[in-house]
């Protein structure tokens, strides 16, 4: 879901819904007609709404899965080099005991799956960001409270500041707002 | 109470329960040859099945605390796996007959006067009758119909963990009268609720019907692996790290010889099932929730098989057929009564109870 450079004229067309199935009927039917590059904004998450997007990406599960792996073997291995350089002789164990190193495994497994997954997101979003072009649209504050919001956007294949406004507004909205670029234009 | 004709158990479900009636029998039979080894095989059938109506009593309360999606998928099928209770309860009157002569604690004398007191037939008849009391009251205050109380989900969940602790030290941690562990009981739970849980998998996928979510069932599954792989674990664990004689023999004893490679097959059986979940298109794929959920029933009658044969049985060549037999059986009895039960209580549902009495 790739936003619009600031070689676009317009950042796209934002559509004002009340309820969430209205949105997902939206999301549903800008999609089959045509649209492709949309997305929504809703105060919490809804499930419906990732498959109407068409949302497929698993860039932060794979990076948590990863991290994870790393984690292990960072831990395990940590464990295992330190004994091996510094040996010392605990109750007759041997040198390298998977029992006792677990835990320290399972804990780095965890912190390192934890960090790439949030570190991933944060960086895949390009977060933290100071302004965003849909702030200009007066009424986005309410995504955070009760209000749904579709987003057309402007580099999209089909996309025209006319008939797209036409057509959001046949989806019943409260209302459609222009979001314009923040940046100059290169 | 006879059942209304028009549920009354078709063919296969009467076949099957004569079926394992049968088994059960010639599993009792191998006592012959020695009280002891036949009562062993006996008790690894009964854990391992009880835990059924045991595991999913837990599950359906905690549905009942934190209702979600897994409600809609699960209650239905769990609420017939608890009426399996009356069930296990009968499979352990072989055992209340026999106690004294499965476990030794009974002609031995007792190392302290706390068990002089605590480990004596009576008592542990008296304990096992409890449990079945206690957990008998919660399901048919949980499942009766119309008059939903809001406490009986919290407060039973309390008592099922303390009271199945108490029923797993005395069943299985008791066999070993040198064995102590203070996680047992929980260890013993999450067995059972691993084992409960993908029984319902099974029970709601292999209809064949459509299935919304699927992916929610996966990922109970993975939980339950998890919770189950941190109490066993840790039990381990911190019994490897003091070393001492007495509880260190017992997994000595659980890794040696034929048990080790038992032992191993465990871990692979729970492990690689949990690793496979942890990605999403196996969490969402029908077939492979399936044959993921009956490796992790496989692997938890290995589990229970492991838990009890090795310091229950001198001889491993009567009590190993016997605990086959008894569980076969056993098995056939509880796919028998849960479909029964699975029909009757949806034909409660259907016709809006006018039955009051649940058998608990």
């Amino acid at each position: 879901m790739h936003e619009p450079g600031a070689q676009h004229p317009l950042f796209g067309l934002m559509a004002e819904f009340d309820r969430p199935e209205r949105l997902i009927e939206a999301v549903k039917r800008s999609r089959d007609a045509g649209f492709r590059r949309i997305d929504a904004y809703s105060p919490f998450p809804i499930e419906e709404l990732a498959e109407a997007l068409d949302f497929r990406d698993q860039r932060v599960a794979w990076l948590t899965f990863f991290g994870g792996l790393f984690g292990a073997a960072t831990g395990y291995g940590m464990q295992a080099w330190l004994h091996l350089d510094y040996p010392i002789l605990v109750g007759s164990r041997p040198t390298v005991t998977p029992q006792a190193f677990m835990l320290i495994t399972f804990e780095l497994t965890v912190l390192f799956a934890v960090l790439f997954s949030i570190g991933g997101m944060l960086v895949l979003n390009r977060l933290p960001k100071l302004h965003h072009p849909v702030f200009g649209c007066e009424s986005f504050h309410l995504a955070t409270r009760d209000k749904f919001f579709l987003i057309v956007f402007g580099h999209d294949e089909k996309f025209d500041p006319v008939d797209t406004r036409a057509f959001l507004e046949s989806l019943d909205p409260v209302k459609v707002d222009v979001v314009k670029q923040t940046e100059e234009p290169a | 109470m006879p059942l209304p004709r028009h549920i009354a158990p078709g063919r296969w479900p009467r076949r099957l329960a004569l079926a394992g009636i049968c088994l059960c029998g010639f599993g009792l039979l191998l006592m012959i040859f020695s009280r002891q080894d036949g009562l062993a095989g006996w008790l690894v059938a009964l854990v391992f099945w009880s835990g059924l109506p045991i595991g999913s009593l837990a599950l359906l309360m905690m549905m009942r605390v934190i209702p979600g999606g897994w409600n809609e998928l699960l209650a239905a099928q769990g609420e017939a796996a608890v009426l399996l209770l009356p069930l296990a309860a009968c499979a352990a009157l072989p055992i209340l007959v026999g106690v004294t002569a499965l476990y030794t604690w009974s002609g031995a004398d007792a190392a302290s006067a706390f068990r002089a007191f605590y480990l004596t037939p009576l008592s542990f008849i008296c304990r096992t009758i409890l449990f079945f009391m206690v957990a008998g009251s919660t399901a048919f205050l949980l499942l009766r119909p119309r008059r939903p109380m809001f406490f009986v989900a919290p407060v039973g969940l309390i008592a099922l963990v303390l009271f199945d602790s108490v029923i797993a030290v005395d069943w299985v941690m008791s066999l070993d009268t040198a064995f102590h562990s203070s996680g047992f009981g929980l260890y013993i739970l999450s067995v059972q609720m691993t084992m409960a849980l993908a029984w319902l998998i099974i029970a709601r996928l292999l209809p064949g019907a459509e299935v919304k979510r699927i992916s929610l069932l996966g990922g109970l599954l993975l939980t339950a692996m998890l919770l189950w792989a941190y109490f066993s674990f840790m039990q381990y664990f911190i019994i490897w790290s003091d070393n001492l004689s007495p509880t260190v023999a017992w997994y000595q004893r659980r890794s040696a010889g034929l048990w080790g490679a038992v032992e191993y097959a465990i871990g692979a059986l729970q492990l690689g099932p949990a690793f496979l979940l942890l990605f999403p298109a196996m969490r969402q794929n029908r077939q492979w929730l399936l044959a993921l959920s009956m490796i992790v029933l496989v692997g938890k009658a290995f589990e229970v098989a492991w838990l009890i044969l090795p310091g229950a049985s001198d001889d491993q060549q009567i009590a190993i057929p016997a605990s086959l037999l008894a569980m076969m059986g056993l098995g056939l009895l509880s796919m028998a009564g849960w479909r029964v039960g699975f029909q009757w209580m949806a034909a409660r549902h259907r016709s809006g109870t006018s039955e009051r009495q649940v058998p608990a």
